[in-house]
């Protein structure tokens, strides 16, 4: 284990202290065979940190080459962050295209045809009724019933505070409703035009945002009003000025305790060539993809480590929603799956469809950790770009950055988005309901599904650490979930020197 | 004071991870026991890459070059785009290829000696092998002046996703600009 045990910059170890920590520990251990009995399912939970304050940054349709191999314009993303934390090389999206992955991530619910289509009409599921697993069959349509419960309810549960943080949403009001969890309109009936891409002003969609997808949270005031844009809004008839993620930033006391952060369709990395602008501050420059997307980084990242919030036991992570063809590429959708190159390579005799597009494809459509279709799709994937093979979301990759998280390492267990789910609910002492009773909702709680262990947060004293390059430790992937990985070390760890 | 804060902050290893048993220490006690998280900042060293007839540059667009173009004159060079003609974006008719209007900007920035930069030294092809005719939105030629900066503006019509600028004063590239073009 690449532990790092720090030796206190001040030597004078106190009895009153070491009697302290005496106690402390006694009462762990009083509290773990307490809590060891019928919590056997939680393994891995059990090993976290005290985190008590997580930003996920969601980016947008790349594969794990495209981002961390330096093939693309996006040092801060590829290089810079991954020195100061964690690079997951084995996470994994678990459908195509956009809104599945927003929906399993933060609800558990497996991808639906009309979801895998990223919802071109913003309507109620039909028929919306219960199925196994804390599943809902969903054969058509993309807003939930209130039945169908969030991460956002369950933090409502505990106590916990959160936001959801969109960048640009409300720039336009007639494309989407700002008080409303930034929904685009009325789902009932035959629904509303879902606005799918960016405009010069308003590079909003609500696609990428989690929150309008569920009665759950759009009926409700209260939750609406924790699904704000990331800049903050001004005060309007009947509504008091929404403060800015900076503003937030500020205090402990104004930081929510989970911060979800959508990036518009161009910091997001979404579009190749951004309808409006980036935040390079041209007002010429629209490239977009993960160059736009490093800018945000580099914009948000340091305010965000730097609050009073972070510092204290945060934790940070930039992830993606689905891989993406090709591997090399700024922005969306010029999937290779056309690749006039490999033209040549003829027609796929089992489904008819272009050998090309197999052959480009495949690190973008893999699934892991045993990801189950669902009750509404034959495989999650959509069998995108023309695969016929392994149905998922495929790789994409992460960064985690805390003070519990040793800088430079890599893991190389693999995790998809149940597990990101099961995660978060872990972390925030989410024991309770969901499809196993213990707190996991829908396929977050499979059985054997792994949340993020000893592999990511293996620092467990939090100890600040310096940056160190990435590779420093690796660990390995395990075939059970109880099994702690082994990690190769390259160079150890160095702390801080506070004072 | 540093392992007792540390078994505080880190938690019993039997207890759920949760921000509702966390501890009640501010920020500051954390910061003061256990180091301040080092912040990263953007790497702002990062070298510009050098072209030269002896050294053909390939970056991504967005990037900046600096070019060596023989007898002490030298430019830095950058290239960005395609911007889209979002607002009247071209039609595309039922069984055609999609095809969309963009504009390519490069500005250069001359260094000690004057640079003339020609538009017609843009030459574009995309990933299918096909040139894509730039024209000059604006002056074709331009002699900048040492030490100052002038932008040129080149419009094109992209019909694939994918595409290279390459700048090759004289016949010689020197900069290789890749990028992707949305086309629905």
């Amino acid at each position: 284990m690449n532990l790092v045990v720090p030796s206190s910059p001040h030597r004078r170890p106190r009895f009153r202290i070491a009697l302290g920590a005496a106690v402390a520990l006694l009462l762990c251990l009083a509290t773990a065979g307490a809590a060891s009995g019928g919590q056997t399912a939680r393994a891995g939970v059990a090993s976290g940190p005290k985190i008590g304050h997580v930003w996920t940054i969601i980016l947008e349709n790349k594969s794990y080459e495209s981002t961390f191999t330096g093939l693309n314009a996006n040092d801060y993303l590829w290089k810079t962050l991954p020195s100061y934390g964690a690079l997951l090389r084995q996470y994994y999206g678990t459908g195509h295209y956009s809104l599945d992955n927003y929906i399993s991530l933060v609800s558990g619910q497996s991808p639906a045809p009309d979801l895998q289509a990223d919802c071109g009409t913003y309507k109620n599921v039909a028929p919306g009724l219960p199925a196994p697993d804390g599943q809902t069959f969903a054969s058509s349509g993309c807003v939930y019933p209130k039945q169908t419960h969030t991460l956002f309810d369950q933090l409502d549960s505990v106590g916990a505070s959160w936001k959801v943080y969109a960048q640009d949403m409300g720039n336009d009001p007639t494309r989407e409703q700002v008080y409303q969890c930034g929904r685009p309109g009325d789902p009932s009936g035959a629904g509303v035009p879902d606005p799918g891409s960016a405009t010069p002003t308003d590079q909003y969609v609500p696609k990428h945002n989690p929150a309008p997808w569920f009665h759950s949270l759009t009926d409700s005031a209260k939750d609406c009003a924790n699904v704000v844009p990331l800049d903050g809004y001004p005060a309007t008839p009947g509504h008091k000025a929404i403060p800015s993620m900076a503003t937030d930033l500020q205090s402990i006391a104004t930081t929510p305790a989970f911060s979800w952060i959508s990036p518009n369709n161009c910091s997001d990395a979404h579009d190749a060539t951004c309808k409006g602008d980036n935040l390079s501050g041209d007002p010429n420059n629209h490239q977009g993809g993960l160059y736009a997307a490093d800018l945000f980084l580099q914009k948000w990242v340091p305010q965000i480590m730097a609050s009073p919030a972070f510092q204290k036991d945060g934790e940070i992570q930039v992830i993606f929603d689905e891989a993406f063809p090709p591997y090399k590429m700024y922005g969306n959708s010029v999937a290779d799956a056309a690749y006039a190159g490999d033209a040549a390579l003829g027609t796929d005799s089992a489904t008819g469809n272009p050998v090309q597009a197999e052959a480009n494809t495949a690190q973008s459509v893999v699934a892991c950790c045993n990801e189950l279709p669902g009750p509404n799709t034959t495989q999650p994937g959509f069998q995108a770009f023309n695969q016929d093979t392994t149905p998922g979301g495929g790789i994409t990759g992460a960064v985690f950055i805390s003070r519990f998280i040793t800088p430079g390492s890599i893991s190389d267990q693999p995790y998809n988005h149940y597990s990101w789910l099961r995660s978060m609910e872990d972390t925030f002492g989410i024991t309770s309901g969901g499809a196993d009773g213990m707190g996991h909702l829908g396929y977050a709680a499979m059985d054997g599904l792994r949340p993020f262990g000893k592999d990511i947060y293996n620092n467990r004293t939090g100890r600040a650490l310096q940056p160190s390059a990435s590779g420093s430790s690796v660990y390995p992937a395990t075939s059970l979930v109880g099994d702690d990985p082994q990690p190769r070390i390259a160079r150890a760890a160095v702390p801080v020197v506070s004072r | 004071m540093t392992a007792a804060l540390a078994l505080t902050i880190s938690g019993c290893t039997s207890a759920p991870a949760g921000v509702a048993a966390a501890p009640t220490l501010d920020a500051g006690q954390v910061v003061s026991s256990l180091g301040a998280v080092p912040i990263p900042t953007p790497d702002t060293s990062i070298p510009v890459p050098v072209a030269s007839a002896h050294r053909l540059q390939l970056v991504s667009m967005g990037n900046t070059v600096r070019v060596l173009l023989g007898q002490g004159v030298e430019a830095t060079v950058t290239a960005s785009g395609p911007a889209q003609a979002v607002t009247t974006p071209q039609p595309i008719t039922q069984g055609s290829r999609p095809r969309t209007p963009g504009t390519i900007a490069v500005t250069v920035v001359a260094g000690a000696k004057d640079v003339t930069f020609r538009t017609a030294d843009l030459v574009c092809r995309d990933d299918t092998g096909s040139i894509v005719p730039l024209t000059a939105v604006g002056g074709a030629t331009l002699t900048v002046k040492g030490g100052t900066t002038a932008r040129a503006v080149v419009s094109g019509v992209f019909r694939s996703g994918a595409a290279q600028l390459t700048w090759q004063p004289s016949g010689q590239p020197l900069v290789l600009w890749d990028f992707t073009i949305e086309l629905d």
